[in-house]
């Protein structure tokens, strides 16, 4: 992968919803297995303008044509999309793995007794 | 040990076959995950967290039965996400059970009252609830985030047990468990009436919630020690007495990461339950494909040097009973003597 195609890196700091990722920094293996960890949806721009915006959740840079694989905001895929056509990733949702779940019970089980404490919110429930 | 003698049979008669074809990697359990929604957030769970369209996605049940035919192992589990909220999870059992595959289905017991209710099981020898149940009522409900849950579980497996269907709990330790309070939770459970209990310490997910309260291995084994050195005859658990001895540091094993190979909405996830490294389309892909040797704490790969868990050990277990007369001697002895 040429320097002139690469994506940047992400920056160091944990990745948060709406920080873009888009240049010529780094490689873009780097880029997408950032995209491919991270528990938000992203924004995949193709080289010819076009977009996808949804889930990545598989990549494969072993394969004769190394790809990635996403479901859109539909739910809709999976669209199988090859490395070569990626012109850029941004980290446009939000992280679901950053949420405060635990953090909030353990405070609401300590401001609250245990009848109150009882309705956490659940996953997609 | 507390599984049936029909189940005990057509597990070793499987992995006696496969090793008389001379296959160097099959699976014993399929973990199967029709969706990933869930009624709870628990705090150490790194399953969950998806967006939403993800979290209203879900397998067929086509889909479901020809990962279990391409699979081919004994064993189905159906984790989650919360199976009990699949909306087939009827027609995917009955499927599963005229198979003949031995199905443990793991639920948080929330909604298996309800579900029982409306008649959607029908009790099999090859059906058993694997209940969660992570300890004594406070510490169940400290590790699944809310009140009232360990109650609601305790009274759905009472349902169950009435109607004649086998029940079994799956527990996970984290750090700070206290061996006897987790041992009056074993006496707990006994006399609920569950056929057996399934004990594993929790896998560090990257993405869990609470990210301070995983055991190491060294921790690990001395909690199980503590707490099985001297096991009551009383206690029946439903896991391989050599894959215990590993956790108390009385046998040294490998990880058998395609042992309980993982299908859900993505494919099949490469190398193992816990890890994500990646998804195959086919289980023939996953299995001729995956690097293997860049697993297992041998391997020196970071997020496999404090793993313990029971979806990559107890394969191993199982094989070492069918692989060495050692094996199998240590097997017998525990299983006849109680003693670990």
């Amino acid at each position: 992968m040429s320097g002139e195609d690469a994506l940047a890196r992400a920056s160091e700091s944990p990745l948060k919803g709406g920080d873009a990722v888009i240049g010529d920094e780094g490689p873009l293996e780097d880029v997408i297995d950032r995209a491919f960890d991270y528990r938000g949806d992203v924004t995949l721009v193709r080289r010819d303008g076009s977009e996808v915006v949804g889930y990545l959740f598989n990549r494969n840079a072993e394969a004769a044509q190394p790809f990635v694989q996403m479901f859109d905001c539909a739910g809709d895929g999976p669209f199988t999309i090859r490395y070569a056509e990626i012109r850029a990733i941004r980290f446009t949702g939000k992280d679901t793995a950053a949420g405060k779940s635990y953090e909030a019970w353990l405070r609401r089980k300590a401001e609250h007794p245990p009848a109150e404490a009882a309705s956490e919110p659940a996953r997609g429930a | 040990m507390s599984v049936p003698v029909s189940q005990m049979w057509a597990v070793a008669s499987y992995v006696i076959r496969q090793r008389l074809k001379g296959r160097k990697r099959y699976p014993l359990v399929l973990m199967l995950e029709p969706l990933f929604r869930c009624n709870l957030a628990c705090a150490g769970c790194g399953k969950i967290q998806y967006p939403p369209q993800i979290l209203r996605k879900h397998l067929t049940v086509g889909q479901c039965l020809k990962a279990v035919d391409e699979c081919g192992a004994p064993m189905v589990s159906i984790p989650g996400g919360e199976p009990l909220m699949y909306p087939e999870i009827g027609p995917l059992v009955e499927a599963l059970v005229a198979r003949k595959k031995y199905v443990y289905l793991c639920t948080n017991a929330i909604l298996l009252k309800e579900r029982l209710e409306e008649g959607v099981f029908r009790p099999s020898k090859y059906l058993s609830f694997s209940v969660h149940m992570d300890g004594l009522k406070e510490e169940h409900d400290d590790a699944v985030c809310r009140e009232g849950v360990y109650d609601q579980a305790v009274e759905a497996i009472r349902e169950a047990l009435t109607r004649g269907f086998r029940v079994t709990t799956n527990t996970t330790l984290f750090d700070g468990a206290s061996p006897i309070r987790m041992q009056m939770f074993f006496d707990e459970m006994m006399d609920l009436g569950v056929e057996g209990m399934m004990v594993s310490p929790g896998y560090s997910y990257s993405k869990a919630p609470d990210q301070e309260h995983f055991l190491r291995r060294q921790k690990t084994q001395e909690l199980f020690r503590k707490m099985l050195e001297n096991p009551k005859r009383r206690w029946k658990f439903n896991q391989s007495p050599l894959f215990l001895q590993f956790l108390m540091g009385k046998q040294d094993f490998e990880c058998t990461p395609w042992g309980n190979p993982t299908y859900n909405i993505f494919g099949w996830q490469r190398p193992c339950y816990l890890l994500q490294e990646g998804y195959a389309e086919t289980f023939e892909e996953l299995i001729q494909t995956t690097r293997w040797e860049q697993y297992g704490r041998a391997s020196g790969n970071e997020k496999c040097q404090d793993c313990m868990v029971h979806c990559g050990y107890e394969p191993t277990a199982v094989n070492h009973t069918f692989s060495s007369l050692r094996g199998l001697r240590d097997t017998v002895a525990a299983t006849l003597t109680g003693k670990l």
